[in-house]
């Protein structure tokens, strides 16, 4: 387990105030309590005296001033453990609060190859779920886990104070409680990784199971199904059984030493007050039956807090995870370097996701892009089109070769400047939650109503803001852009990417829900407005790229040929497929 | 919310979790009677520690040795008594504790396989109206909540109100006037319990809340990191995460300072009581204004004192769980209660020739008339609609009238924008749904006679979004006939041209595929889609979009692969991209849920219609 430390004492830092008023709250409110019996130790044995007629007289004021400290710390006690609720709660969610922002912004700075290595979901459970988890745990362990041992000692000291004779009780039962329980706590832990491992799998089964019901019925798969969940589930069933069956011993044991301590008490207690005629003996072992409970309750909370730990050490494990992970992608962050314009050149680049793969993805790449150029990229499924822009903006690394923009290698740019400079449109459309302006004004805060609106017309989308969305600007997205069209989806993101006043354009598969008559208008309106841009268009459809200066054909990461649709028409054979396959029928 | 802290019905869903345990109904009543015996010999072993003292105090007490003697051996009784009491308080615990985990995971093994059945036999409507997260819950949290009630809860409320009822008893028995203050206590931190649970659920709801809106923008964030990164907008998205996060620790610290207000408010308590009576029972001793009082008495009285608020409170905390079981048990049994798809037909597709390689050779469908006479009809493919009217919701056709045949070897495409009812002529042929009106027939049998399985079974469907499995990438193809070797994968991969990208995956075949496939592109998702349906053999295949997102060269090269396959089959073809379906032997193009064109390409061409303006890109399919 030690590879597993992780320190939050960083992410309490910022709350380390409050965290030790609450740390001093518990044991102050904490010691208040342990004096209880001591107290009333004093109040039988001074408060009261016994004579040989069998009767009892008492003090009354020391009796009633007793009684006043008693309820006085009463009281005490009871503020002291509000306020320590109050700041174990601000400490502890605080805490909570710090780590997932230092998790939001080490993801934020993930590289993508960070983001393949965890996937989504994954990353969603590590900031949401496992921090709560976190935050609970810290808050519901910080008493227990302070009092423990505090209680511990001093109900032992305590117990010495008042008599030696029957601390023996304690001096024995307490190691064994606590090598029993450790015990326990030893043999369970496994058992409850295995839980959670086993949990995982049949919440993961069942989830599959949902998401492809249409393809389960369609096969008639049922009782598939049915059965694999069944393994699934009497693993559940068997680690389960055998898991809580461990930890539920804990109780019994529990039981079993209390009840050995108090008979213990009662036969030392018993057996000496009769043979040296000791009377205070009979009051002493009230007192130690009181400190029983107490005693050995802690040493149960102490064997629960690591039962909690266990618990939640999977989700501590998912979020150190997170941050032991490092990126790659060095960023030249104090280069003043800009871009001057949108030239780019690719020199022998080779790349692949893995240092391990034996296979590249893009293999000896080179080409040359000049200022103000419209680019076609084209390829089959899989042939690293977008792989290869992503180089462009440092998504990733290369493994071997160069690329220049603006005749500077892109590695001597900060990544502010050459992302900035770079704008993308991404295969899947993709718009944020908040109003159409909002989400154009991604691509510049500082943009104009003017320049919203010119950026718009060249994206031919101001129309159909204008006439056909409620609200017009002001319209509001919903999550994952639903409320307006994959062909509308498109034309904003292209918008919201032209708003940058970007050197280079890319589009990356932008086009494939327009109309023909929207996409040879926009791409007018491109070349019109904006001839300067370098452009570079990723598409699976000829027509969309025919008229570029030059196309670039790929085949399994590697170029198979450069030149305008006339040149590849005669030379390429990919090319010549396509188009075939494409223009068919249109022809005759 | 759609979240009731109790079941409507507390009695009737409690019954129905119990009926859970009628095949151990023995051994649960055995581990309440046991549970009952772990409190019983608590309180009555506290009872006689006090009695201890008091004999030893008697011990003093005696003049005379004889006397003192009896003192001595009454004494050793006592001990005697006891350690066979807690004895007996041990085994009984450990009793109890340990079957009920055993009986617990019993149940909720078979509760979650009901679960699982029941889900694989919801008509398909039911997934469209609950969410995938609804449904979870059913799976995580309510059974969560069942483990719970039934592991700590259901055996230890019998203590607690053994307990309860015992420490009332005993302080009575002991005196009754110093038990009144106990009493008095008591009430107040009951109330407190009451009202203080209350407030504590409306925080937590408003803590769940916050969280929800956390995980809302942590997602969309997520998924968007990508444009967020190349549009610079890190900070702007930090800064709505970060008010987002800072209502959640608002929320979050005020729940949580809730939950824990609870210890201080019963520790104080106990330890008011505790000094009040403690002040007050050596009063009572020395002046008697309680009656009679020994010294043990007080002694026990004392120790009696100091726990007697815990079996409340413990009480309370397993009354809450039990409570809070109900309502997530109602909504298990409600979905248990679903009623499943229909499936009445008689006519079952059976094995005729155990070794023929070829699907059609190898089965047939077995009728079974009126009079008890069998007929066994060869297996064809050929499928037919009639006038089928058809809608989702009472009201709104979204089918109105298809009529059309498809044969053999033949191909028929549908094309028109979203919502004009393309999938859900093909769900209903899989019968996904129940028609309204008209027939739906294959092979000349309605397909509401046919078993829903065998149906399915002669019906090879390729949908839009490919699901994968966690499991590798052979595995994940074989998922469609499980039986299928290595080498038929292999072969079916490289038919439908997944062959090599499959090869070029880390550890080729073998890969593991995660999270619904998500290490994989949209193409390659939809190439395993397609291999699916190579190596599967009914003689019905039907593509829904198949190919969507793979570029029009790779299809051309799948279809070629697929065109031995096709030969034989009847090939239904849902597709966007003219360019798929250009080959059809009949193409129908459906508008608002009709068919407003068919015919092959060329004809359709000629008719210089909807084709037409599609074909030639004038309008733009939705």
């Amino acid at each position: 387990m030690k590879q597993n430390r992780f320190s939050l004492w960083p992410y309490i830092k910022p709350y380390k105030v409050k965290f030790f008023i609450a740390c001093i709250c518990i044991v102050v409110e904490n010691a208040l309590e342990i004096s209880l019996p001591f107290l009333m130790d004093i109040l039988l044995t001074k408060g009261m005296s016994h004579h040989e007629d069998g009767t009892y007289t008492y003090d009354a004021g020391f009796v009633f001033m007793i009684g006043g400290i008693m309820i006085g710390f009463a009281v005490a006690a009871f503020l002291l453990g509000l306020a320590s609720a109050k700041f174990t709660a601000k400490a502890g969610r605080g805490m909570g609060f710090e780590l997932r922002k230092q998790e939001y912004q080490k993801i934020q700075n993930f590289s993508f190859k960070n983001l393949d290595h965890f996937r989504l979901n994954s990353l969603m459970t590590r900031m949401t779920n496992d921090v709560q988890i976190i935050s609970d745990t810290f808050c519901s362990v910080l008493r227990p886990i302070l009092r423990a041992p505090f209680q511990l000692v001093f109900a032992i000291t305590f117990a010495f104070i008042i008599s030696a004779q029957l601390s023996i009780v304690f001096a024995i039962a307490v190691p064994t409680l606590a090598i029993l329980l450790a015990i326990i706590i030893i043999l369970t832990r496994p058992q409850f990784y295995k839980l959670q491992a086993s949990l995982d799998r049949i919440n993961r089964t069942t989830n599959e199971s949902l998401t492809a019901m249409k393809l389960i019925r369609a096969n008639a798969k049922k009782d598939y199904e049915i059965e694999k969940f069944n393994t699934v589930n009497s693993e559940v069933k068997s680690i389960g059984q055998k898991a809580l069956a461990l930890l539920a011993t804990n109780m019994g044991i529990m039981n079993m030493m209390t009840y050995v301590c108090i008979v213990g008490i009662l036969l030392i207690g018993g057996r000496h007050a009769l043979r040296y005629d000791d009377y205070n003996m009979a009051n002493h072992i009230a007192a130690f039956l009181s400190y029983t409970n107490q005693t050995l309750a802690s040493l149960i909370m102490l064997s629960n807090v690591f039962m909690m730990f266990t618990r939640s050490s999977a989700s501590l494990a998912r979020v150190k995870e997170v941050f032991e992970c490092e990126n790659e992608i060095k960023d030249n962050k104090d280069s003043t370097l800009e871009v001057e314009n949108g030239s780019v050149e690719f020199n022998d680049v080779s790349f692949k996701y893995n240092e391990n793969a034996t296979e590249y993805v893009l293999k000896d790449i080179s080409f040359k892009i000049p200022n103000g150029h419209f680019v076609g990229i084209l390829g089959e499924t899989g042939s690293s089109k977008s792989t290869l822009i992503y180089l462009m903006e440092r998504f990733y690394d290369i493994n071997e070769g160069q690329i220049l923009i603006s005749d500077h290698d892109i590695k001597e740019y900060s990544l502010h400047e050459l992302r900035n400079q770079i704008s993308i449109s991404f295969q899947g459309p993709r718009l944020f939650t908040g109003t159409v302006r909002e989400n154009l004004l991604w691509g510049n805060p500082q943009a104009t109503q003017e320049e919203i609106e010119q950026a718009c017309k060249i994206a031919c989308c101001y129309d159909f803001i204008i006439n056909s969305l409620d609200h017009g600007f002001d319209t509001m997205i919903s999550q994952g852009g639903n409320n307006v069209s994959g062909g509308q989806r498109q034309r904003l993101c292209i918008a919201r990417a032209l708003l940058k006043k970007p050197k280079i354009l890319i589009l990356d598969d932008s086009f494939s829900a327009l109309d023909r008559i929207t996409e040879g208008q926009l791409k007018k309106n491109l070349k019109e407005y904006l001839p300067d841009m370098t452009k570079i268009v990723i598409s699976q459809k000829v027509s969309t790229i025919s008229d570029a200066d030059s196309i670039i054909v790929l085949d399994n990461g590697h170029i198979s040929n450069i030149g305008t649709s006339e040149y590849l028409k005669d030379h390429d054979p990919i090319y010549q497929d396509i188009y075939k396959i494409q223009t068919e029928g249109l022809a005759q | 919310m759609r979240n009731p802290k109790h079941a409507a019905n507390i009695s009737k869903t409690l019954a129905r979790v119990l009926s859970y345990f009628k095949p151990y109904w023995f051994l649960l009543v055995l581990v309440i009677f046991t549970a009952i015996g772990t409190a019983l010999s608590n309180i009555f072993g506290t009872f006689f520690a006090g009695k201890v003292t008091d004999h030893i105090l008697d011990y003093f007490n005696q003049e005379n040795n004889i006397l003192k003697e009896t003192a001595q051996n009454t004494l050793t009784h006592d001990i005697i008594l006891i350690v066979s009491l807690y004895a007996g308080g041990v085994f009984c615990a450990l009793f109890h504790n340990e079957l009920m985990v055993f009986l617990t995971q019993k149940v909720l093994y078979r509760l979650r396989n009901e679960l699982m059945s029941k889900m694989q036999e919801l008509p398909i409507s039911y997934f469209d109206t609950h969410t995938h997260g609804a449904i979870m819950t059913l799976y995580t949290n309510d059974i969560d909540a069942l483990v719970n009630a039934l592991n700590d809860s259901l055996a230890n409320i019998f203590v607690s109100a053994t307990n309860m009822v015992g420490t009332i008893v005993c302080l009575f028995i002991i005196n009754v006037p110093l038990t009144l203050i106990v009493i008095f206590f008591i009430i107040v931190m009951l109330i407190f319990l009451f009202v203080n649970a209350k407030l504590n659920r409306k925080y937590f709801v408003q803590q769940q809340k916050a969280l929800a809106d956390v995980n809302a923008v942590v997602e969309e964030d997520i998924a968007g990191v990508k444009v967020i990164k190349a549009f610079n907008h890190e900070d702007d998205s930090f800064q709505k995460f970060e008010k987002a996060n800072i209502e959640w620790r608002k929320a979050a610290t005020n729940s949580f300072f809730r939950t824990q207000v609870t210890t201080p408010f019963f520790v104080s308590i106990s330890y008011l009581n505790f000094s009040i009576s403690a002040v007050a029972g050596v009063t009572a001793l020395c002046t008697g204004w309680a009656g009679a009082l020994t010294f043990g008495g007080l002694q026990s009285y004392l120790v009696f004192c100091r726990n007697a608020c815990q079996p409340f409170n413990y009480f309370t905390l397993h009354l809450n769980n039990i409570l809070a079981m109900t309502a997530g048990a109602e909504r298990i049994f409600a979905f248990l209660d679903e009623d499943g798809e229909e499936d009445d037909g008689k006519v079952e597709l059976v094995k005729l020739d155990e070794h023929n390689d070829d699907f059609t050779n190898r089965y047939g469908w077995k009728i079974i008339h009126e009079d008890g006479s069998e007929e066994i009809k060869p297996l064809r493919g050929v499928i037919q609609f009639k006038d089928v009217h058809f809608s989702y919701v009472k009201g709104h056709e979204v089918l109105k009238g298809i009529t059309f045949e498809a044969h053999p070897g033949k191909k028929v495409a549908f094309v028109g924008s979203t919502g004009a009812g393309k999938t859900t002529i093909i769900s209903l042929l899989a019968r996904f749904y129940p028609i309204d009106s008209g027939s739906i027939t294959y092979d000349d049998i309605s397909i509401y006679d046919i078993k829903l399985e065998s149906l399915r079974r002669a019906l090879s469907m390729v949908t839009q979004d490919t699901h994968l499995f966690t499991e590798s990438i052979e595995d994940n193809i074989r998922y469609v006939r499980r039986h299928s070797t290595s080498e038929e994968i292999r072969q079916a991969a490289e038919k439908s041209h997944a062959d090599s990208f499959i090869r070029r995956s880390p550890q080729g075949y073998q890969t593991m595929l995660y999270d619904d496939g998500s290490n994989l592109s949209e193409g390659q998702r939809q190439l395993l889609g397609l291999t699916r349906a190579t190596l599967n053999q009914p003689p019905v295949m039907i593509l829904d979009e198949a190919t969507s997102n793979i570029d029009t060269r790779s299809e051309l090269l799948i279809q070629q692969g697929l065109n031995d396959l096709m030969k034989e089959r009847t090939v239904m073809v849902i597709a966007h991209r003219l360019s798929t379906i250009r080959d059809a032997d009949e193409i129908m193009v459906l508008d608002h849920g009709i068919i407003i064109e068919r015919g092959t390409q060329d004809e359709l061409l000629a008719l210089k219609g909807s084709y037409y303006d599609l074909y030639t890109g004038k309008v733009e399919l939705a």
